[in-house]
């Protein structure tokens, strides 16, 4: 019992460090934007795919947006992928057909496999284009941001590119607040400091693209995964595909703004990410492929990230079971070095890491709210932790695959 | 007593761990940066923003400048932004200026309604505004300039925020380029400029360049994208003569020989070096340094994470189908022709053929 303990612990610290070297590369090292300043090109045509499941609320802004993007009309194809919906949806997007025949494509998807990615695989059929973009039908584009999309296909090394995703409604209440501070974190340092380390930015599945050829060489879209954005990442990693983080490249999402949406939201990621974990970990780690040194350790621990919720409450468990067995630990001085060592330096690291995204983002006040942050990462160990539970249940009972859409909350325009 | 004690401990407790959440709970009932982050970015997208800002700003004063222009008459007055505006024909009716480091100051925004041609160390504090062909003397320091012909900046002049002509501009030997300068003609800067930003459909680096004959090989007919990626793990060497269809992707080190040519991109994870005479049809990306022989002709986006040498007689992109160059660092020689945008993020400088 006490080896497993200290496997855990060591474990966290190993997370622990990661985020304290990211958050110092963001603050003091070299910053990697090689595509941002590409700003005249012969650019390709590239076909976007808006993803709406029951959309009515949010599809027209996204529509609306798109129509008025910096990028040459003739060269852009926009896609909305209704999938299934049993909205309004269908109007609205017919409207806009009907308004922009030559620029938008309607895709009316009736049946078929629940999810994104099954979406997208069907609409697939439509898209005849090199670059593909991709977007929740809840973002709102700003006019210069396909160009910042697309620039990084000029390097054939890229299979996959990300922007950065900036919550429109955090003044909203706490949860939003809190989210916005939690966006922060994972795009201004986590994202950009795997991009200046080299390491593996995520494929975030909106303001996100893909190259057509490296999907085909990947085998397509995954419709077996609850996460299609993780499970793009990996492949393409495996494939020698690099995935660019575009940082400057940001676009507005709408974030939860009702815990029970958020949970269900976060145990959907968690459970495609565990999935994630298992299909690619093993081979990202030991198998002949065409990923870097530096990529395998990295991506196995960005595959962990979910991973590491139960692990805490396993260890929590683990370490009070121990006490009250009246097993030592570690001894004397030892112990209470290591104890007020991590309490001091280690809890804080996470905390460290937003408060340097606030501070790159260029914002104060808003570093008030950081000590609630606890409350959000008690919310999110429960509910990661639950997942995990359920997931592994439901791998024993075979239970059938399930998909969660994520409640809006915007007023339809 | 023991009660007490519990409760005192309770209440201590409670209060430090609410303690550092004080600032939290004010903060959420106060809303005093709860906006969502900036990011319409226009100024940083479009290297024509601040001139397209204050030709709207001029645009106002039309009426006073045609008057300027047939009277002869000199308009004074405030602009929306609190600027004195001078609109005048010609330099004489500049007003007296003072000398302040070895420049004379002209404090105000001034508007030339007709063609003029300035005399030297003069610093404009203002926007400056030329509704005609402008000449500026040697030495001149320009807070912006906007050029409704074209624009020629002496030598040794320094221009700090933006610069636009409608139509050509020229920077004569060892200007200072330091922000946004484009051109909607031909951009043409000269031996021992230094620049950061420039965009114009036609950017000749030395003033022989403009006679350069662009385009010289055409783009390979019938090619269409995608064409197949080959990954290297190590170094990379394209022999001199040699074509290969389809992009290039090596881990290593990128070497083109002369003469090599290449139907699709290139990327190299380090150093990448062309040597004269070679060509790439698609985009070319280094990780580190790249070097760029003579003669050279490049046609997708050019890309060096860390620095870039060009030199003489290369093309960048072409009239139809433009292009960026861009790196922190750019060292480019006389006779280069560049389509598009040169971008140096940290610097780029000219140098000469001798």
């Amino acid at each position: 019992m006490i080896y497993a303990l200290y496997i855990i612990v060591f474990v966290i610290c190993v997370y622990t460090l990661r985020h304290y070297c990211f958050t110092l590369n963001r603050l003091f090292g070299f910053q990697r934007h090689p595509y941002i300043d590409t700003d005249t090109a012969d650019w390709p045509v590239v076909t976007i795919l808006v993803a709406a499941h029951n959309e009515e609320k949010v599809i027209a802004s996204i529509l609306s947006a798109l129509m008025k993007v910096n990028y040459p009309a003739e060269k852009l194809l926009v896609i909305p992928v209704n999938d299934r919906s049993q909205d309004h949806t269908r109007e609205i997007i017919d409207r806009f057909v009907h308004d922009f025949p030559a620029r938008i494509r309607a895709f009316h998807r009736t049946g078929g496999k629940p999810g994104k990615a099954a979406a997208l695989k069907d609409a697939m059929e439509l898209v005849d284009t090199e670059v593909i973009l991709i977007f929740d039908a809840d973002y709102i584009p700003g006019a210069g941001l396909i160009k910042q999309l697309v620039a990084p296909f000029f390097d054939p090394e890229v299979g996959g590119v990300m922007g950065r995703v900036v919550p429109l409604n955090c003044g909203t209440n706490i949860l939003t607040r809190l989210l916005d501070l939690e966006r922060s974190g994972g795009y201004q340092v986590d994202q950009q400091a795997r991009m200046n380390l080299r390491l593996v930015p995520q494929h975030g599945g909106t303001v996100a693209g893909v190259r057509r050829s490296a999907l085909h060489e990947i085998g397509g879209w995954n419709d077996n995964t609850l996460t299609e954005d993780t499970d793009l990442t990996y492949r393409l990693l495996l494939h020698g595909w690099k995935t660019a983080y575009q940082n400057r490249s940001e676009c507005y999402e709408e974030v939860p703004e009702v815990w029970p949406v958020r949970i269900k939201q976060i145990m959907r990621w968690a459970r495609g990410h565990n999935q994630a974990l298992v299909t690619y970990g093993g081979r990202l780690l030991f198998g002949d492929h065409h990923a870097t040194l530096r990529e395998r350790l990295d991506g196995a621990l960005l595959l962990g990230v979910y991973a590491m919720a139960p692990m805490t409450i396993l260890g929590w468990t683990l370490a009070l079971a121990l006490f009250y067995k009246g097993t030592a630990l570690l001894h004397g001085l030892i112990a209470v070095l290591g104890v007020t060592t991590y309490a001091a330096v280690g809890n804080f690291a996470a905390f460290f890491e937003i408060a340097a995204a606030v501070r790159l983002d260029g914002n104060r006040k808003r570093l008030a709210i950081l000590p609630a942050l606890a409350l959000g990462f008690v919310v999110s160990v429960c509910a990661v932790s639950k997942a995990a539970i359920s997931q592994t249940y439901g791998y024993f009972v075979r239970a059938e695959f399930h998909w969660d859409k994520t409640e809006r909350f915007r007023t339809a325009s | 007593m023991a009660y007490l004690f519990v409760v005192l401990l309770l209440l201590l407790s409670g209060t430090l761990v609410g303690l550092p959440l004080l600032p939290a709970i004010c903060e959420l009932r106060q809303k005093q940066d709860a906006e969502p982050l900036k990011v319409i970015q226009q100024h940083a997208g479009d290297i024509r923003y601040f001139a397209s800002s204050f030709a709207t700003l001029i645009k106002e004063l039309e009426p006073l400048v045609n008057r300027s222009r047939t009277s002869g008459d000199v308009c004074r007055g405030v602009l929306p932004d609190g600027s004195q505006y001078i609109i005048m024909r010609t330099v004489d009716e500049l007003p007296r200026m003072q000398k302040q480091n070895d420049l004379f100051l002209c404090p105000n925004v001034i508007a030339f309604s007709n063609d003029v041609t300035c005399p030297g160390q003069i610093k404009f504090a203002k926007e400056l505004y030329v509704h005609g062909q402008f000449r500026g003397g040697d030495c001149n320091q320009y807070r912006a300039v906007l050029g409704m012909s074209g624009i020629r900046l002496g030598k040794r002049s320094s221009v700090l925020r933006w610069a636009h002509a409608a139509f050509e501009l020229v920077a004569d030997e060892e200007c200072q380029l330091y922000g946004r300068v484009s051109a909607a003609g031909y951009l043409t800067i000269s031996q021992g400029c230094r620049f950061f930003r420039l965009n114009a459909p036609r950017i000749n680096i030395g003033q022989g360049s403009g006679n350069n004959p662009a385009n010289r090989v055409p783009r390979e007919p019938g090619v269409s994208v995608p064409l197949r990626r080959v990954l290297h793990h190590g170094d990379v060497i394209i022999e001199a003569g040699e074509v290969v269809y389809g992009s290039i992707v090596a881990r290593g080190k990128l070497h083109l020989r002369s003469g090599a040519k290449v139907v699709g991109s290139i990327k190299s994870n380090k150093d990448l070096v062309i040597e004269n005479e070679a060509v790439v049809e698609g985009g070319v990306i280094c990780s580190e340094r790249m070097i760029v022989g003579s003669r050279c002709t490049l046609l997708g986006p050019i890309i060096a994470e860390r620095s870039m040498v060009l030199y003489h007689g290369t093309v960048c992109g072409d009239l139809q189908k433009p292009t960026t160059v861009s790196s922190p660092e750019i060292q480019v020689q006389e006779g280069v022709v560049i389509f598009g945008t040169l971008w140096a993020r940290q610097s780029g400088s000219v140098w000469g053929r001798a």
